[in-house]
């Protein structure tokens, strides 16, 4: 059932990260990169979606 | 020793200006010149420029030489120089930047943010142009510099320092440059970090002309005028940092130290700490950090065909981050009944708080009583996180590429 991970897993070894051509490694960091950035930023909008639940204490 | 030794020795400083060296000594003093220039005259970023100007002036002295050994023994740089010190002990070791961010922390307000967290995602979209810049740049280097040519650590390395140019955030250029390890490339990579963060104003509103129509330029954006919790704008620092932290452990000297000058801002016990952050610390490191950058621009390591492409490279990164940010908004209308005025996601670049202004006096000119300021605040503060993620990204992919070894 889980073939298709340890196929990936071996084609991972078969190349490891430092024996890419390097636009292959350019390609791959902007494209984790950009992802990454928007992953991130995307966590920091849940927790700000989050905390708009907490109201600000009104003034007497 | 006779009359014209004496002389000669005398006035060593005016016949080294007649050598080889000391013409490009006088390029350097004009280069420099056109910087102090543009910071009094101009007033672009004159707190960072000056500095940087003189410092140029300062590292391109003719140097001293040293009557025993008859080696070259410069006044102000070398092994013992001011500057040599001061370059050491805040850039090599990364810890002007740290300083810089603690200060910005400080300064930076957050609630426009909570209020409208949609905002976020410019900071992300502005990226664009750092990962633009840095696959043009893997395709440029072997070419322009064919000493690199087989080199793929230094040809990465480079790329990366450059492409992080686009982040408009000089600390994070420094950050990512240092840990690279791109000494002699840090002069053209910090100048051009900092001088197109000054030139913002000039840079951005052609880029954003050319991308938006006018009736796009005159959007006009609701605001919510609730204010954020308290609790809230002392959780936000927190919870960033340990988000931050974990899921990029590299970006996190840089966020921890934005966050943690955020949280002495915001949490209402250490006003006198904030306003240190804010003005004190503010000022005294950047006259360091601006001398030391200007300590790296000796000639003989800026006057290169690499400062060239650094400085094209770099405009290109700025351009493309203002563009994507821009195209970004763009997008997003297609598919929002509220529509984004698309200038607004121009300001997702990082040069905090210039580019919002930017941005609003472009909105003010189309339509005197728009005023999208705070819109535009929120997406500029968003690429302040937003740019520190992206460093801290390619820090480590890049590292992971290269085995962690250069």
């Amino acid at each position: 059932m889980f073939g298709w991970m340890s196929t990936m897993s071996e084609a991972a070894v078969a190349t490891p990260l430092t024996a890419l051509p390097l636009m292959s490694k350019g390609l791959l960091t902007t494209v984790i990169g950009l992802l990454g950035v928007f992953l991130v930023l995307s966590l920091f909008f849940v927790t700000i979606k989050l905390m708009q639940g907490i109201k600000p204490k009104e003034k007497k | 020793m006779d009359i014209l030794e004496v002389l000669k020795e005398l006035f060593a400083g005016v016949l080294y200006l007649f050598t080889l060296e000391g013409l490009k000594t006088l390029v350097m003093f004009i280069i420099a010149g056109v910087l102090i220039y543009l910071a009094i005259k101009k007033d672009y970023e004159p707190a960072l420029l000056l500095p940087i100007g003189f410092g140029a002036i300062l590292a391109n002295l003719p140097p001293v030489i040293d009557q025993v050994t008859g080696a070259a023994a410069a006044s102000v740089l070398g092994s013992e120089g001011f500057l040599t010190v001061l370059f050491n002990a805040g850039i090599r070791n990364e810890m002007f930047p740290i300083l810089i961010f603690i200060a910005v922390g400080a300064m930076i307000d957050f609630s426009p943010l909570l209020k409208d967290p949609s905002m976020i995602f410019f900071g992300a979209a502005a990226q664009f142009g750092i990962f633009a810049t840095f696959l043009l740049s893997l395709v440029l280097i072997p070419i322009v510099l064919p000493q690199t040519a087989g080199d793929q650590s230094l040809i990465l390395r480079l790329a990366s320092a450059i492409g992080i140019i686009g982040a408009a955030d000089g600390p994070t250029t420094l950050y990512v440059a240092n840990h690279f390890n791109l000494v002699d490339y840090m002069a053209p990579i910090s100048v051009a970090a900092y001088s197109y963060m000054s030139l913002v104003p000039v840079i951005q509103p052609p880029v954003i002309r050319a991308l938006t129509s006018k009736k796009e330029r005159m959007i006009r954006m609701n605001y919510n005028e609730e204010r954020a919790s308290k609790t809230a704008l002392i959780l936000f620092p927190v919870i960033v940092t340990i988000v931050s932290g974990i899921i990029v452990p590299m970006s996190a000297p840089l966020v921890g130290s934005l966050m943690f000058g955020n949280l002495i801002r915001e949490c209402g016990v250490l006003e006198r700490l904030s306003k240190t952050a804010q003005n004190e610390l503010a000022n005294l490191v950047t006259i360091l950090l601006g001398l030391a950058i200007g300590s790296t621009m000796v000639a003989q390591n800026f006057l290169r065909l690499d400062t060239l492409l650094i400085m094209g490279l770099g405009l290109f990164a700025f351009v493309f981050d203002t563009a994507g940010g821009v195209l970004f908004a763009k997008f997003l209308n297609l598919f929002r009944k509220n529509k984004i005025n698309p200038m607004v996601g121009a300001a997702g670049i990082s040069a905090f708080p210039m580019s919002a202004r930017v941005i609003q006096k472009m909105a003010k000119d189309e339509d005197p009583y728009n005023f999208i300021l705070m819109q535009s605040i929120s997406a500029n503060v968003s690429g302040q996180l937003g740019s520190i993620v992206a460093g801290g990204m390619v820090i480590t992919l890049v590292g992971l590429m290269l085995g962690g070894v250069w």
